[in-house]
């Protein structure tokens, strides 16, 4: 049987009939996961899905735990604790959260920390376990929802470069408190998952086993753009280029959820990823060179830019190729082949940019659309990063809801994509296949990202 | 990246301040410039320049590299141009009349010409501009940064029928304040200062007073700054998010508050609050005739692209091409007696 004709049978079928991303609408289908080596080959429709255990017991705020590795000025976890107990600017409004920070976990107490002046200014305790920031020092769950927030913080890094964060450690205890109290709620986990893809997929196997709402990634997808623009929903989608700054196993997650939650919203949903390919400084330069139809993308992308470097004693000259290799000559290049012959390439272009842009190309007509992800950047045009309000809100909607607002196979897939591409320079600048990246996902046609 | 149409385009600077609006342009219509997605090529065949302002490197270094005309007088430089554009001296709200009406005069008849500024700085001056450019065959507009910025959201025009009140929150000098005030508020309505009414300013507490007096609105300010990323105080210190209004601290940051409120016909109400020390960007908000409040932050890109100037860029050669403008003609008088209101 041709699965793949009858995968586009049924996606064609239900794109025809209109039907949005909801919790009767929304399939998500998880094929080849290797959770022993083995390919599972199985399709999972939400609408088919086992009501969740956890049923809303009142009416009263729900609650929610953050485990963080570390709270400091402008560590990501003070963004998050601050909009969960200050507040934040949404839509047109300083909106307190429908959700009540009820405790901490904190990893580290580096110098500056913030943990304790919010624990006390807020009355929220900080816990020295997990499993009693989730139990709120009793026996058994008493949270509604858990945040995991593991970036920053001082971690080893391993000899491919990665630095260990512990959210698949904090994820995990998350799970064995889980699995004791008999019951789940909604867990957010910030940025990539983890650093092996075994430890990515089974996150999202947890989430599906113990049938919790699992949200995760970056603020990217969720930022404003410039302009208000997104993907037309089904569109044929032939190569999408994201062109960022940052360093591998860090921004690179960014600028690959930059691109994905555009490429998601093509035709058939995403199919998987078939192979990585991580290129640095001139080798990359000669892939580009090679390759028309991506310089034509990048350059799109940069059109979009507000950052881009100029040449001595000009504000602002457009860029070219030769400029841009001039400026970011150690840039790295992510070229990517999806299963259905969709392309991505993802750029650092360090020296060149400092700022998020997309452009996607479309098959027949040949059609650009680009646009900036807008970050203001503490330090840089802004003092509070406001590009967490939307995600903080999306956070919100999955606890109350208990539904995530957008497929965690998204975070899955970009995490792998990460992780293909340090195993790739790691390796020499060799192109890696990922059969286990055949993982496909549709999202809704409704848009995500921040417009009011 | 296409080639523009016009044979010759001439920016006009004049003063001897730091030209930096005037390069800004300048080199966008040498080089091109990314306009909605898409790179424009260089604007016009000719392009020359007149701007004392400038340093000698910086001119050399456009004549060299894009054969940048640098014009001895702002005569020589609107002689024979298609399109001129106008970039008052800093300090300036707009050029002197009589320097315009002299521009204006020089130009070919089916050229126009675009002030980076207010058309002029008296309702009159703006008017009898307008009247002359029309009995010359030239098309006149105006517009700054703030008046093409992109909002965060972008949120609808409000038309005089449409709209209640108005508040912007800006920062810097009175001069500057005002002007990023009236460019960043105009657009989103169509409003004529009351004639013969002064603007009310307000300062210190007195701003305080002003709004417990009715003359402006909390729901407005606070509806303003939820659009602000650049908080000052404790988010400086710690990065936190805070409730700039709810929780009192505006009063306590603000160094030096001044408010300017105006009367408009037909009813509006505009508020220009200059809030330093509070937040570090512009943000405004707008009261529709249903009580429903509409905000935005208007969105000044950093240094060095200064990206506003590819908008700005692209609405200025668009007219200069023959193209409408951006808003009504009625907007560059209205403005110049806002202005005048505020004298």
């Amino acid at each position: 049987m041709d699965m793949k004709h009858e995968d586009n049978t049924e996606a064609v079928r239900r794109r025809t009939a209109g039907i949005g991303w909801s919790r009767r609408g929304f399939l998500t289908r998880v094929a080849g996961w290797t959770a022993t080596g083995a390919a599972l080959q199985g399709t999972m429709a939400w609408a088919d899905a086992p009501t969740p255990r956890t049923k809303p017991k009142s009416h009263r705020r729900p609650r929610v735990a953050l485990l963080a590795t570390e709270v400091r000025r402008h560590s990501h976890a003070q963004h998050f604790i601050d909009r969960l107990v200050e507040g934040y600017g949404w839509e047109g409004k300083h909106y307190r959260p429908g959700i009540d920070l009820v405790s901490l976990y904190v990893d580290q107490f580096p110098k500056g920390d913030l943990a304790r002046d919010r624990s006390r200014r807020h009355g929220v305790p900080i816990y020295p376990t997990i499993a009693e920031a989730l139990t709120l020092g009793g026996s058994k769950l008493a949270v509604d929802g858990v945040v995991i927030i593991a970036e920053h913080g001082d971690y080893p890094r391993n000899e491919k470069g990665q630095t260990l964060y512990p959210r698949f450690k904090f994820f995990k205890e998350t799970i064995r408190v889980f699995e004791d109290s008999g019951r789940s709620v909604p867990v957010f986990n910030d940025k990539h998952l983890s650093t092996s893809w075994a430890e990515c997929e089974e996150m999202v196997r947890d989430s599906r086993r113990l049938e919790f709402a699992f949200l995760a990634g970056s603020s990217l997808p969720v930022t404003w753009r410039i302009p208000s623009v997104d993907l037309p929903w089904g569109m044929d989608l032939e190569e999408s280029v994201s062109i960022c700054y940052g360093g591998v196993d860090s921004y690179d997650f960014h600028g690959l959820e930059t691109a994905q939650c555009m490429s998601e919203r093509r035709g058939l949903g995403e199919t998987g990823i078939k192979s990585v390919w991580a290129l640095r400084g001139a080798k990359m330069w000669e892939e580009l060179a090679k390759r028309a139809s991506t310089q034509e993308l990048v350059l799109a992308a940069l059109a979009r830019s507000h950052t881009v470097r100029p040449p001595e004693g000009y504000g602002y000259l457009p860029p070219s190729f030769d400029s841009m290799r001039r400026s970011s000559p150690d840039a790295v290049g992510y070229f990517i082949e999806h299963r259905d012959g969709l392309r991505t390439a993802m750029f650092l272009m360090n020296g060149l940019v400092q700022d998020f842009t997309y452009a996607g190309r479309e098959r027949n007509r040949g059609t650009i659309t680009s646009c900036q992800m807008h970050l203001p950047m503490p330090g840089h045009i802004a003092t509070t990063a406001d590009f967490f309000n939307p995600l903080v809100r999306h956070i919100e909607t999955t606890v109350v809801e208990r539904k995530p607002v957008y497929p965690p196979e998204r975070t899955l897939l970009t995490s792998g994509m990460t992780l293909a591409a340090v195993e790739s320079l790691h390796r020499g600048q060799v192109p890696v296949a990922t059969p286990e990246m055949a993982v496909t996902y549709e999202v809704g046609t409704e848009s995500t990202f921040w417009r009011a | 990246m296409i080639m523009g149409k016009l044979n010759k385009l001439a920016v006009v600077a004049p003063g001897l301040a730091k030209p930096r609006a005037s390069l800004a342009l300048v080199d966008r219509f040498l080089a091109g410039f990314p306009d909605d997605g898409v790179i424009r090529g260089r604007a016009a065949v000719g392009v020359s320049l007149f701007c004392p302002g400038a340093e000698p490197e910086a001119m050399a270094r456009r004549q060299k590299d894009f054969g940048l005309m640098v014009a001895p007088s702002p005569e020589a430089a609107v002689a024979g141009a298609d399109g001129v554009v106008v970039v008052p001296a800093e300090g300036h709200p707009a050029p002197a009349p009589e320097d315009l009406t002299r521009w204006l005069s020089l130009m070919k008849a089916g050229g126009a010409c675009w002030v980076t500024g207010l058309l002029a700085a008296r309702q009159a001056d703006a008017a009898a501009a307008l009247t002359l450019s029309k009995s010359l065959g030239v098309r006149l507009g105006s517009g700054d940064l703030l008046s093409v910025a992109f909002k965060f959201p972008e949120i609808p025009r409000l038309r005089n029928e449409r709209c209640r009140e108005a508040l912007i929150v800006v920062q810097g000098d009175d001069f500057r304040a005002t002007l990023d005030g009236l460019h960043g508020l105009k657009p989103e309505a169509d409003w004529m200062p009351k004639a013969g009414v002064p603007a009310r300013m307000y300062e210190n507490d007195a701003v305080w007073r002003a709004a417990a007096n009715g003359e402006w609105s909390w729901d407005l300010l606070a509806a303003a700054l939820s659009r602000s990323n650049n908080p000052q105080g404790d988010a400086v210190t710690d990065g936190r998010t805070q409730d700039l209004v709810g929780l009192g601290i505006v009063q306590r940051l603000a160094q030096r508050p001044r408010a300017w409120v105006t009367d408009h016909e037909g009813g509006v109400h505009a508020t220009i609050l200059a809030l330093d020390g509070v937040v570090g960007d512009v943000n405004l908000a707008v009261r529709d005739r249903s009580g429903g409040i509409h905000s935005a932050q208007l969105y000044r890109p950093p240094a060095p692209n200064e990206a506003g100037f590819h908008r700005l860029a692209g609405r200025v050669i668009d007219f200069l091409e023959g193209g409408p403008l951006p808003w009504t003609e009625v907007r560059d008088v209205e403005l110049a007696a806002w202005w005048e209101a505020m004298a």
